[in-house]
Parts: structure tokens; sequence; C-alpha cells
């Protein structure tokens, strides 16, 4: 109880790793960095999810943002059209399938992706538009930066087998370590 | 001391936007056609959208003799094919060129437009006709039918005012055509009511403009009303058509309709089949009265990558120019589009 203030630091410090630690890592590409590739790790059973905040997927300068959207299964992902085109988007290939028709300028459409999986989105008046939606069933999830870096915050410690995927890549599993100096780097 | 530092520094990302569309077609009607367009678009600061779209596009034609008399002032090849969305005059053109802001305030749409842009008359997005799986034009919409052309430009201004569901969008502009009819310069003004509810999408609209036929013997002004409605279901089908009614000088009227069907469900993978009736009735003193009917079906084949393919069977019967009466269009285009975000900060 007479802990000085130094020690009570390090020991915040070391009960944050010892509870939760962030997993930072780097994805590439035959050697380049790779952005927007979406790395998860695995829980059995997942946690419980209620969503808290909007999840928003933008149609704007006839294009979508982001490009890649990952989302816990359960999440409503709002769409609003902010264009003065129409768009018509729609995903039929895999994960969520569903196509939300045409609306105007100012107004949104949504869709909750129940299920795990990828859904591939278009639009099918404009054929340069595309976009992904991984939905998938854990809290800790991350998507690389343009420099091909990512961090998935606050996994408790243990040993977990992490997922990663690209656009135009295949998907990859293998396990790793959760600890504080443990770092995942990703080679396609 | 950090924190106050950056709390005055803004971050502004401004995206622009390049496409490339490479288009190569052939009709039944004998007529081959090449044609490009390139386009720039974004957001520039306070989020200010900007478009400018150059194009160029030519046709070469066969033998084939053109059914009926050709108009006067219009396309020399005497049929529509490929005129969907873009002239094919074979010179480079800049068609959209403009800037356009919108504040929605308290659920309220209010936008403001200045420059070049198409008229805002129903149905007239350039991607509401190019690309969209035909590649002609409704009759009512071409130039030189005596209808309101998709290639029409104006120089102007346009105001929006209202809210997504329903809001009124009007312009005042001189006419900056540069497709085959070219309408004579003065003042042109139209006005766009539309409303969404559900999977509908409906408006009214109203253009006033000089005609484009010589002042010979088109006089006064041409003067056109018409009404749209879209409406798409989530089994991946959709409708929308325009009526049309007006007339291009005095003494003449155009009435006019099409309907469009789209139908792109799960497992059809990446084609769209379209189906367009449409007719077009223009009265005139005798002997330049016309009448024509058509009926198209086609598809479009968003193929894997950046092409898209467009098959169209046409069957037309009027008097009306044009080649033949049955015709087999066909077009390859090949796009690519180049994004560029660029982050600023800016203190305050």
């Amino acid at each position: 109880m007479h802990c000085p203030a130094i020690f009570i630091g390090i020991m915040c410090a070391a009960g944050t790793s010892a509870f939760a630690a962030d997993l930072t890592g780097s994805v590439q590409a035959a050697g380049k960095p790779v952005r927007n590739a979406v790395v998860w790790l695995e829980v059995d059973p997942p946690p419980p999810f209620r969503q808290t905040s909007k999840v928003l997927l933008d149609q704007r300068n006839l294009s979508f943002a982001p490009q890649v959207l990952v989302v816990r299964v359960g999440t409503t992902v709002d769409f609003p059209n902010n264009d003065k085109v129409f768009h018509n988007v729609f995903s039929f290939r895999d994960g969520k399938k569903f196509d939300l028709g045409m609306y105007p300028m100012g107004t949104t459409k949504r869709i909750v992706f129940d299920r795990p999986g990828l859904a591939r989105l278009f639009c099918n008046i404009h054929p340069n538009m595309a976009a992904y939606v991984m939905a998938i069933d854990t809290p800790f999830f991350a998507v690389s930066s343009t420099e091909g870096v990512f961090t998935i915050t606050g996994v408790p410690p243990g040993r977990y087998t992490y997922h990663a995927w690209r656009p135009g890549g295949q998907p990859l599993t293998g396990s790793v370590s959760v600890d504080a100096l443990q770092r995942l780097d990703i080679q396609w | 001391m950090l924190l106050i530092a950056f709390s005055g520094v803004q971050l502004h990302a401004q995206a622009i936007s390049s496409e490339l569309d490479l288009t190569a077609g052939y009709s039944g009607e004998e007529i081959g056609a090449a044609a490009s367009q390139i386009r720039l678009f974004g957001e520039a600061p306070a989020r200010v959208v900007f478009f400018v779209e150059a194009a160029w596009g030519d046709r070469r034609a066969g033998d084939a003799p053109v059914l009926g008399e050709r108009l006067s002032g219009v396309d020399p090849i005497g049929t529509d094919v490929f005129g969907a969305a873009h002239p094919y005059s074979g010179r480079v053109v800049v068609m959209e060129a403009f800037a356009e802001k919108y504040f929605k305030p308290g659920g309220a749409l209010l936008g403001v437009r200045a420059g070049r842009f198409r008229t805002p008359f129903g149905i007239y997005h350039r991607t509401d006709h190019g690309y969209s799986g035909f590649l002609r034009p409704p009759l009512i919409r071409y130039d030189g039918y005596f209808g309101l052309s998709n290639n029409w430009l104006e120089e102007g201004v346009t105001l929006t005012v209202g809210m997504p569901q329903l809001f009124i969008e009007g312009s005042v502009s001189r006419p900056h055509d540069v497709g085959f009819a070219k309408r004579r310069n003065g003042t042109d003004g139209s006005i766009r009511l539309q409303g969404y509810r559900g999977a509908f999408v409906a408006g009214v609209s109203y253009a006033r403009s000089n005609p484009y036929l010589s002042p010979r013997f088109a006089v006064g002004r041409q003067a056109f009303a018409g009404a749209d409605v879209r409406w798409a279901h989530s089994s991946g089908v959709q409708a929308r058509g325009e009526l049309l009614k007006g007339h291009s000088y005095e003494g003449v009227s155009t009435t006019g309709w099409y309907v469009d069907g789209f139908l792109h469900r799960p497992g059809m993978g990446p084609f769209t089949v379209a189906v367009r009736g449409e007719s077009l009735v223009y009265t005139a003193p005798s002997p330049r009265a016309r009448s024509a009917n058509r009926l198209t079906l086609g598809t479009r084949v968003r193929w894997p990558g950046p092409v898209t393919l467009q098959l169209n069977y046409l069957r037309q019967h009027g008097d009306l120019p044009h080649i033949k009466k049955h015709a087999l269009d066909f077009s390859a285009t090949y796009s690519i589009r180049l994004d560029h975000q660029f982050t600023s900060s800016r203190v305050h």
C-alpha cells in the first residue's frame, strides 16, 4: 500500500497488458505494402454485439467510401446517396445478398449484415463503382492503412487463429500468440 | 499546449477522380462507330463538387439507303444509333463543365450549380442513358426528332430547393449545343419538380428554349412539358419512363413516350436485360408530319474488369428517317478510373 507513484504506473501498464494487448503488424504482397487488407482474430464463442454507432458506406463522387468496410455480424450499415445521380447498389455474389434499387440524393437505405461473409458491392448503373463489406463474428479486426500496417486493439493475451483477406487475393489463415511484444506480419 | 495548438487545424480531404471510356460499336444498319470520353470530377475545398467531360465520337456509314426523307439540320447519316448520351460529330467537344454545391440544413436540400450542363428536364443525366443498356436514345430525346434532346447543353445556373423527398430544380441559361441540332441563341428556362416515396421517383418538368431549326419557318419558341417515373424493386426489377408533350416551334406538336424495363437478378451474373417500348408522334402541316414506334430488346454485360458490352435488337416502323426496320446494334466499352485523394490541413 506504500507503492511509489512510478510503481503504480508500471503496474497499471502491466495490468493493461495482462488483460488486453494491441496486436500490430503489416501486410505485404510481392514485397509491397497492401492497403485495405482485413485481418481478424477468431474467438469462440464471440462476445455479444450491440451496435452503438452508425456505420456508413457512402456513395459520393460516383464512388463508394470506404471501399473496404469491416463490420460485426448484426451491424446495420447505412448507404447514403450523396451524389446527384441515382445509384443502384447490389450484392448478388457472396455474403449478404441484396439490391437497394434506386434512391435520390440526400436519402439513405440500410442493410443489416446478419451473416458472416464477404459481400461484393457494385452499382448497376456505374461500372466503376465497387466496394467490399466483410461481416465477421469477432470484435478483433483491423483494416490495413495505405502503408500496409494495422493494429487490432484490446485483445486479451492468448493464442488465436487469424484470418487475412485483401481485394483480389486469396484468404490466408494461421495462428498467432498475442502478448505485449507480438507482431503479425502477413505476406501474400 | 499541444492540444490547443492543434485544435485550430482542420484536416480536409479532397477527392479527384478521372475516368476514360473508349467505345467501339457496329450497327446492322451498316454503321460503325468509335467514341471516347474523358471526365474529371470530384470535390474541391468547401465541398464544392465539380465535373468536366470532354467527348469525341465519329461514325462511318456503309451504302445502306436511308428510309424516309432526312430531316433538315440534323444528323447527316440519318439514324440515331449510338447517340444515347453523346454526339458523334467527329469533333472533340466539351460536354458538361460545372461546379455545384449542396447544403442540407436540418433535412432540407438547397443546391446551386453553375456552368454547362444538360437541360435539367425529366430523366436527363448522362449515366441514365449512356451505357445503361441501350445504344440509342429514346425517340423523344434525340437531336432533331422534334423532341428534347439528351445532348442539349445549357450554360447558366440551376437552383435546387426542397428536401430529398420533394424538391424543385429550376434553371436559367443560354443554349450551348454541341451535337447536330443546335438551338438558336436566347434565354432558356426549365423547372422540374421531383418526389420520392417508397420505390417510386416521379417528376414533372417544363422547359422553354429557342428552336434549333431555321428561323425562316421555325418561328416562336419551343416548349415542352414532361412527366417521368422510376420504380425499383429489391428483386432486381426496374422500370422507368417519360411522357413528353410540346412543340419545337409554333404550329407543330410533339407527343411521345418511352418505357424502359431492366432485369438484373441473382444468378444472372454480369448480364442485365433491358427492354424499351416507345412512340413518337410529330404533327405538322403536310407533308412534314412524322410518327414512329420502336421496340428494343437488349442486354448489357458488365464483363469482369473494365469492359462493358451492350447488344440491342430493335424493330421500328414509322416515317422518321432510319435505315432498316430491324437492326442489331453492338458496342464494347473499356473504362478506367483513377482516384486521387488529397489531404490538406488548414490552420484557423
